[in-house]
């Protein structure tokens, strides 16, 4: 399908790749791309190849940084001794927005899922491991998704964690803010049951 | 074609799709295996999502659209809760959801399969796994015409119950090959007596009563193996869950 000139049509494909956009948002994209200044356009360009050649894993927490540690890690005011395990770097930023988290993070960069083949050696799950020994840990918060995958990898991190004499918690669990409990599973009401708290 | 369809269903899988969306692959009691998409179920607000938990047993309200279906209402019988607390029970979940959706063609309505996978799962959320793991094996195999020929031998045809001995099980021939016939195909995995007699057993029994069987390790060991490499050999491929199964072992 060759209705545009070479170099559209390549870059209507490229954007096409990106997660979400199918062919004709790329190609609003592209078009919009097109109409705007050859200076946004570089600027794009620019960024993505910037992103893309210094965007490096956190030597501590495996975030994603572009300095040897991250921004986080690097502040001495967090709370050394407990750490948040979540599933993405997407996660640090969701809970960053919070202000209630003083601790530190660590980057799984996944989830195990059996169906999908994707084990924990797959994950950073080994570098989390190092950390525990090098670093005076007293309390593992485990944030990753409710999912059937985020309990799976929940749970194995537990029976990895536990036996280091180390505090192993999960984040509590129950109605979103504005949601229904007419409308919420069992699973999540009885978990809301367990966590309830004294008012 | 009726456009809306209320099922029954068991949600074998989710997939992330776009921003909210997650692509399910579901076990339904009308129509057997349906995908469907479930729209802003990442939504915290999402009225759908209770309903719609992978393993869990629901009641959905589908709209048939012409390649993929589309939940529109969702109301949970059971969510096997049990198997979320335990990272085996989980795993065995896992592994029975992949298996069914490896032996299921999609909108061929199946019952016994559908009825399989509602007890799989609540036992393995409460019974020791391994024996219903296996029963769940052998009668998919069966509700699937895969199962292997146990009765007489594949090569001379005598009938296996009047021959003692080590037999073999060769999954390329689909069954067991008498001490007679036996060679050093380096394809084929040694049987013990114990081993054929329960699998056999685990084809009739009632699933409720399977943890009532005793079984030797050795025996456990062939059992897992010959089942395996059937279901291998009938699909073309290997289960992923069951890599992660045995490596959690």
């Amino acid at each position: 399908m060759l209705n545009y000139a070479n170099s559209v049509q390549k870059l209507i494909e490229e954007l096409a790749k990106l997660p979400g956009i199918g062919p004709k948002t790329a190609q609003r994209l592209a078009f919009y791309i097109l109409k705007g200044t050859k200076e946004d356009a570089y600027k794009l360009a620019q960024a993505i190849i910037k992103a893309k050649e210094k965007i490096t894993y956190c030597s501590v927490c495996c975030n994603l940084t572009d300095v040897n540690t991250c921004h986080i890690c690097n502040n001495s005011n967090r709370d050394r001794s407990i750490i948040c395990v979540v599933e993405d770097s997407r996660d640090v930023a969701a809970l960053e927005r919070t202000k209630d988290f003083k601790g530190l993070y660590h980057v799984l960069h996944g989830y195990i899922s059996p169906m999908e083949g994707i084990g924990p050696e797959q994950l950073k799950i080994k570098e989390l491991l190092e950390r525990l020994q090098k670093e005076e840990v007293k309390e593992i918060v485990i944030a990753t998704n409710s999912s059937v995958e985020g309990e799976a990898t929940a749970l194995y991190l537990a029976k990895l964690i536990k036996p280091l004499g180390i505090k192993v918690t999960r984040i509590a669990q129950g109605i979103p803010a504005g949601g229904d409990i007419e409308y919420a599973d069992e699973v999540t009401l009885s978990r809301a049951f367990l966590g309830r708290i004294e008012m | 074609m009726e456009k809306l369809l209320k099922t029954e269903a068991i949600v074998l899988r989710a997939k992330n799709y776009n921003e909210a969306d997650q692509i399910l692959t579901l076990f339904t009691h009308k129509a057997g295996k349906i995908a469907a998409i479930v729209k802003g179920v990442k939504k915290p607000k999402s009225r759908l999502r209770g309903g719609v938990q992978v393993f869990s047993h629901t009641n959905l309200v589908l709209y048939l659209g012409a390649n993929l279906a589309t939940v529109t209402g969702a109301e949970t019988i059971n969510t096997f809760s049990l198997l979320r607390e335990d990272l085996t029970r989980m795993s065995y979940a896992a592994y029975l959801a992949e298996l069914i959706d490896s032996f299921t063609p999609p909108g061929e309505k199946d019952e016994e399969i559908f009825r399989l996978a509602l007890m799989g799962l609540y036992l393995l959320s409460i019974e020791e796994p391994w024996l219903v793991a296996r029963a769940l094996e052998t009668k998919i195999l069966m509700q699937t015409g895969y199962q292997p020929q146990m009765e007489s031998c594949v090569e001379c045809g005598k009938d296996l119950t009047k021959i003692k001995g080590t037999y073999q099980f060769a999954p390329m021939l689909g069954g067991i090959i008498c001490p007679y016939c036996n060679n050093k195909d380096g394809t084929r995995i040694e049987i013990g007596g114990e081993a054929l007699g329960m699998i056999k057993r685990l084809q009739d029994i009632e699933l409720t009563k399977v943890n009532r069987l005793r079984i030797s390790l050795q025996g456990k060991q062939e059992i897992e193996e010959l089942l395996e490499q059937q279901i291998t050999h009938s699909l073309g491929k290997k289960i992923k869950s069951k890599d992660f199964l045995d490596n959690l072992a």
